[in-house]
């Protein structure tokens, strides 16, 4: 009995500590200590990935150094696997991170900052797994690798459903912490194929030339990419959207978009989050 | 902060599924690693000095290893060597190969612990190897095997957990996937450790029971 006593006790204390975080809005705390924290996944080139000395850069790192330099402040990276970053991200355990989909499920729990890039999944296979097309119905009862907790994670679960309405199989998916990892698994012939972001895809492609991997097409629609913060924070949702629209208006934010994706693409500043 | 127990209530079967799946990882890992601990024991009793170093050098390498870096040279590089298993495969194997050494050391434990001497006595009045066993060492071994072995089993039921990183459809990847859909992290992940811990009391107070049963014979024995 005092056994569940001291637990029920201790369980009350985490939740009155978790409940006291976050009171004040987060940009005052960023410019009292002079750094922004930022939840990252540095697996996920062209957007965010290690250089040789394992600083962390890519596209996002080098909009948010961008945008944090507008704010006169320095960015800390916290780096993770995905898969924790949303619920600590609603759990206020750091102030904002890059490269979420921009989803209407995920707007009910987190604020966007202005899209950033916009994205569309694809399927790549090994030129040898019999897949020709992304079309759902020609992956219907095989086996694709995505990464766990992500937007193509979602978008195949949903697909599954409407083809299990159907009466006809459902994609076997393997989820996986990283995109390497899935590819590990799509050249080992775990899956027949990987699905994740185009460009992401298209990058792993141009680095892992040993495979004979290939994109077949995309699957699902087009969704806006932007960086998420904690709803508690409006003002430094805010803030790091007129540090965009400042980027944008000097030619910096062409610049970077250039530098990594190869093209630049307009991107929207309102009503980007989908209705459904 | 807003807690919302209702929005998973829909993904109460995905969770029933993943904690079916680390229920049967649990003891179908424990029961390979048991076989193969017992296995361990026979050869280095019985083997020759040979066999005895391949144990131990075997023994050595897993206590040095984290059961993550087990998990992947098993799944992601052993394919390359030409040696590709499924997912609950390659889980199960990564909790029997590194359990079995640590089980192995609580069954030498508890042997080593009954006095030779009964043995060469059981023998004088004419009791043979199987008798022996069954009647002298089983019943003395077992009380002492089973508190050993039941912090181990425990160790392996949490460990199940791990595997979800190699897509076993177990209860931490249900919850991730859960998280994932509905955003409420706290309520999920406090439900999820309500259930481990619930789980696994219920484990250790069976082991428990099972030690009041197989030592029973000490109390009844003084009373005989």
């Amino acid at each position: 009995m005092t056994r569940l006593a001291t637990t029920l006790a201790s369980a009350a204390l985490a939740a009155s500590l978790l409940s006291g975080a976050a009171l004040a809005d987060a940009l005052d705390d960023i410019k009292a200590r002079g750094t922004m924290v930022v939840a990252i996944d540095p697996t996920f080139p062209p957007f965010e990935f290690t250089d040789a000395s394992g600083k962390v850069v890519g596209y996002d790192p080098e909009l948010i150094e961008a945008v944090a330099d507008g704010l006169g402040v320095k960015v800390e990276y916290q780096v993770m696997a995905f898969s924790g970053i949303i619920p600590g991200l609603i759990a206020g355990a750091f102030d904002m991170t890059p490269t979420l989909n921009v989803t209407a499920e995920r707007a009910s729990k987190i604020d966007y900052v202005i899209p950033t890039a916009s994205s569309v999944n694809a399927v790549m296979t090994t030129k040898d797994s019999g897949v020709t097309s992304a079309d759902i119905e020609a992956l219907s009862g095989k086996t694709c690798a995505v990464k766990q907790t992500t937007q193509p994670e979602q978008m195949m679960m949903s697909f599954n459903e409407t083809l299990a309405a159907d009466g006809k199989p459902e994609v076997e998916l393997l989820g996986f912490e990283t995109i390497e990892q899935t590819i590990a698994a799509l050249a080992q012939g775990r899956a027949v194929c990987v699905v994740d972001d185009k460009s992401v895809l298209y990058e792993a492609m141009a680095s892992r030339k040993d495979l004979p991997l290939v994109v077949v097409g995309e699957l699902g629609g087009t969704t806006p990419i932007g960086w998420g913060v904690n709803k508690a924070n409006p003002a430094l949702t805010a803030a790091l959207s007129d540090e965009l629209k400042k980027l944008k208006a000097s030619g910096k934010f062409d610049e970077i978009q250039m530098k990594y994706f190869g093209y630049t693409a307009a991107l929207p500043e309102s009503d980007f989050v989908p209705t459904e | 902060m807003s807690v919302d127990w209702a929005a998973l209530v829909p993904y109460l079967p995905d969770l029933a599924r993943g904690f079916a799946v680390t229920v049967a990882l649990t003891f179908g890992g424990a029961a390979c690693a048991l076989f193969m601990a017992i296995g361990l024991v026979l050869a280095t009793s019985a083997g020759g000095p040979a066999i005895r170093r391949s144990v131990r050098i075997y023994t050595e390498i897993i206590l040095g290893l984290p059961i993550l870096v087990l998990l992947y040279l098993i799944y992601f590089v052993l394919p390359q060597l030409g040696l590709r298993i499924g997912e609950v495969a390659a889980g199960i194997l990564t909790l029997t190969l590194y359990y079995a050494p640590y089980m192995a050391e609580a069954i030498r434990g508890a042997i080593a612990s009954v006095p030779a001497g009964q043995v060469d006595a059981a023998r004088m009045i004419g009791l043979n190897p199987v008798q022996i066993f069954i009647r002298i060492l089983l019943p003395q071994t077992l009380g002492l095997l089973i508190p050993p072995l039941t912090g181990i089993l425990i160790g392996l039921a949490k460990d199940t957990a791990i595997l979800s990183v190699i897509s076993v459809h177990e209860l931490a990847y249900a919850t991730k996937r859960v998280v994932s859909r509905t955003y409420t992290p706290f309520e999920v992940w406090a439900l999820v450790a309500g259930l481990y811990w619930l789980a696994l009391s219920a484990l250790e107070v069976l082991m428990r029971r099972l030690e009041g049963r197989v030592t029973r014979f000490r109390a009844s024995g003084a009373s005989a």
